[in-house]
């Protein structure tokens, strides 16, 4: 395992060099940072500010936890955020399912079949999200493809319930996101080293172990890269959700949006949006923490 | 957001501005929505009013009268003095104080459906909450009245519901066997309520979908992805038109309408109550008919010889449906909105 220790000890070490650029004796890095930090400031932070300033109104413009405290005491947005979170939970296992096999092999492969697999992939990205997802429903629905097919072939007599259900709306997101989540991890397949597998193949192991025990643990960073995009993307669907779940499945972007046509509600939606940001910042900074956790303990196997 | 949702439609009526020639009285600005709303009415109120009165008429559309009206006198440049707004609309504007009131020593008030005028708003046409089937699930008996809504012994299949408690409600009761008369008596109770959303709560295992605009059920029932589902009459008629196995009733019939308002500081207020006096009448409703689904809420429109009795056969407010015919309380919506779409949307998601 001595090579791995050689590519785990460079990772640090081109951290470390970064990190004296920034906190080095001159400031000067920081002046060439300025219009990107500003622009970052008026298109990130102060919308972000501006949500939380708006939720802390009442209906008659007082400053006011109600908006809050509907969040607690109406039970549906409690199961709104959970089902948000789950069904988005469950996008992010279908695609690393999919996903990493898929990537495995696109990275396996030599530059010119790679790039024609990469295109592939990216091609129905360019396809409308609505287009998209009103085409599962062709699909799925009660009189669709799937089950006109398996009534016709006899498999089935009664039509099933495909369409607008948490099935239906993760298959739809999986569909959108795996691009999405491949890419990040292809990329992170490609820089693996491909010593490092043939010094574990000419010390004996077999290729799953190889793939298990290097492979997969290199790959690691851009798995968790890839999940937590995927994961943070999801929480915001709105599309999907609503056309294939046919309000069986509310998600909260829904509900924001509800609350803005119908209620015309501005406190309330920031509300949810303050919430909702705050809720996948403590779920990003777990994921990291993990990303840390797992260099860490790869870098701490050859000490 | 919130600016270019209100902005957005100010830009479209103002990319919209078509004026016709101005001879003696003056001019009225008149904020409706686009489509067929636009085109019936230059055709049958506004444009023939005008005529009548010698006043020019300067038209706008756009789709959200109300957020317009809002910034309009918001912004204090109030520039539409008849605006169409849904009967919601009118009730909440009119308690927003964005709305005039209006003057009913000159317009007309008893020629009115009951319930389809209120001191801010005049109906200018209706459309009915109502529930349609699939005629080849149900080909044997027809489902009548909302009772068989939720009877899923007597005809099972799939249901679907608005995603909204808006006129669900309504239903539900009905559908529990409350008398329209008795109805928002009913609403007005807690127990009431409670009565409606376990009506509702029954039929959930039979609720595949819940539909949340009018284009969505209408290509529910068209498709056959639904066997029963409330809705509105036009789409209906349109999924009928287009070959659907749909069929629909308007027996308890849940009625809405879109309004005539002034707003509150409209440059030509007096000229804007003699025009909605002027296009107040049965002609002009029954005329506008026969651009919309949408049926006249002057009931005298049917009888004057302009709407044939085929045409008026989907027309909501056809006199010959007005005993099982229910108007909404809009009233009532107005002060229960926001608790009763929390409880229904808990009801919802359980």
């Amino acid at each position: 395992m001595s090579a791995s220790a050689t590519s785990a000890g460079t990772v640090p070490a081109r951290g470390e060099g970064r990190l004296t650029g920034i906190f080095g004796p001159s400031l000067r890095p920081y002046l060439g940072l300025m219009p990107g930090l500003a622009i970052v400031f008026l298109c990130v932070a102060l919308p972000c500010l501006w949500l939380l300033y708006l939720s802390s109104f009442d209906d008659a413009g007082r400053l006011s936890a109600v908006n809050y405290e509907r969040l607690i005491d109406q039970v549906s947005y409690r199961r709104i955020f959970v089902t948000t979170f789950l069904v988005s939970a469950q996008t992010v296992i279908c695609c690393v399912l999919l996903g990493v096999p898929l990537a495995t092999f696109i990275a396996s492969l030599g530059r010119r079949s790679a790039a024609l697999f990469i295109g592939a992939i990216l091609f129905p990205l360019w396809t409308s999200l609505l287009v998209r997802a009103y085409a599962w429903l062709v699909i799925l629905q009660r009189n669709g493809l799937v089950n006109n097919w398996l009534m016709s072939a006899g498999v089935i007599d009664e039509p099933l319930p495909l369409a607008f259900n948490t099935f239906s709306t993760v298959l739809g997101m999986t569909h959108i996101m795996l691009p999405i989540f491949l890419l990040p991890v292809i990329g992170a397949m490609r820089d693996i080293d491909r010593s490092l597998i043939r010094a574990a193949a000419s010390m004996g192991a077999s290729r799953t172990y190889t793939y298990r025990k290097v492979f997969l643990p290199l790959a690691l960073p851009g798995i968790v890269a890839g999940a937590t995009l995927v994961f943070v993307m999801s929480l915001g669907f709105y599309v999907t959700p609503a056309i294939l779940g046919g309000g069986n499945v509310q998600a909260i972007s829904m509900r924001i949006a509800r609350s803005l046509s119908t209620y015309s509600n501005f406190g309330a939606a920031a509300a949810i949006g303050v919430v909702l940001l705050l809720s996948t910042l403590a779920l990003l900074a777990v994921s990291l923490l993990i990303r840390r956790l797992a260099q860490g303990r790869a870098g701490g196997g050859h000490a | 957001m919130a600016f270019t949702k209100k902005i957005m439609p100010a830009l479209a009526a103002v990319a919209c501005l078509g004026v016709s020639p101005a001879l003696a009285e003056g001019t009225v600005t008149v904020l409706s929505p686009g489509g067929t709303v636009f085109a019936g009415g230059k055709a049958a109120l506004w444009g023939p009013a005008g005529e009548a009165l010698g006043i020019a008429v300067k038209e706008e559309t756009t789709d959200e009268g109300l957020p317009a009206v809002r910034l309009q006198v918001g912004a204090g440049n109030v520039t539409a003095d008849i605006v169409f707004l849904a009967d919601y609309e009118g009730e909440l504007g009119g308690r927003e104080g964005i709305l005039e009131p209006l003057d009913y020593s000159v317009i007309d008030r008893s020629k009115f459906l009951p319930g389809t005028t209120s001191d801010y708003c005049v109906g200018v046409y209706g459309y009915a909450t109502v529930m349609a089937w699939n005629t080849k699930t149900y080909s044997g008996e027809q489902p009548k009245t909302w009772q068989d809504f939720f009877d899923v012994e007597k005809f099972p299949g799939r249901r679907a519901m608005r995603s909204n408690a808006e006129t669900q409600i309504e239903a539900a009761l009905l559908g529990d066997g409350v008398p329209a008369a008795e109805l928002y008596d009913v609403m007005a109770t807690d127990e009431g309520l409670e009565r409606a959303l376990n009506k509702i709560r029954a039929l959930k295992p039979h609720i595949a979908v819940w539909w949340s605009s009018g284009a969505q059920h209408g290509q529910f029932m068209k498709d056959g992805e639904i066997d029963m589902t409330t809705g509105w009459n036009g789409r209906f008629e349109f999924a009928r038109k287009e070959g659907g196995a749909v069929d629909y009733t308007f027996n308890q019939g849940i009625l809405a309408t879109d309004c005539l308002a002034v707003p509150k500081g409209a440059p030509n207020k007096d000229l804007a109550m003699k025009m909605i006096a002027e296009m107040s009448n049965a002609r002009s409703q029954a005329e506008m008919s026969k651009y919309t689904n949408y049926g006249p809420v002057i009931p005298e429109a049917f009888s004057i010889g302009v709407i044939d009795s085929e045409a008026a056969k989907v027309l909501p407010t056809n006199p010959e449906y007005s005993d099982g015919l229910i108007i909404q309380n809009i009233g009532w919506w107005l002060d229960n909105n926001d608790r009763v779409k929390a409880m229904y949307e808990d009801m919802m998601t359980e």
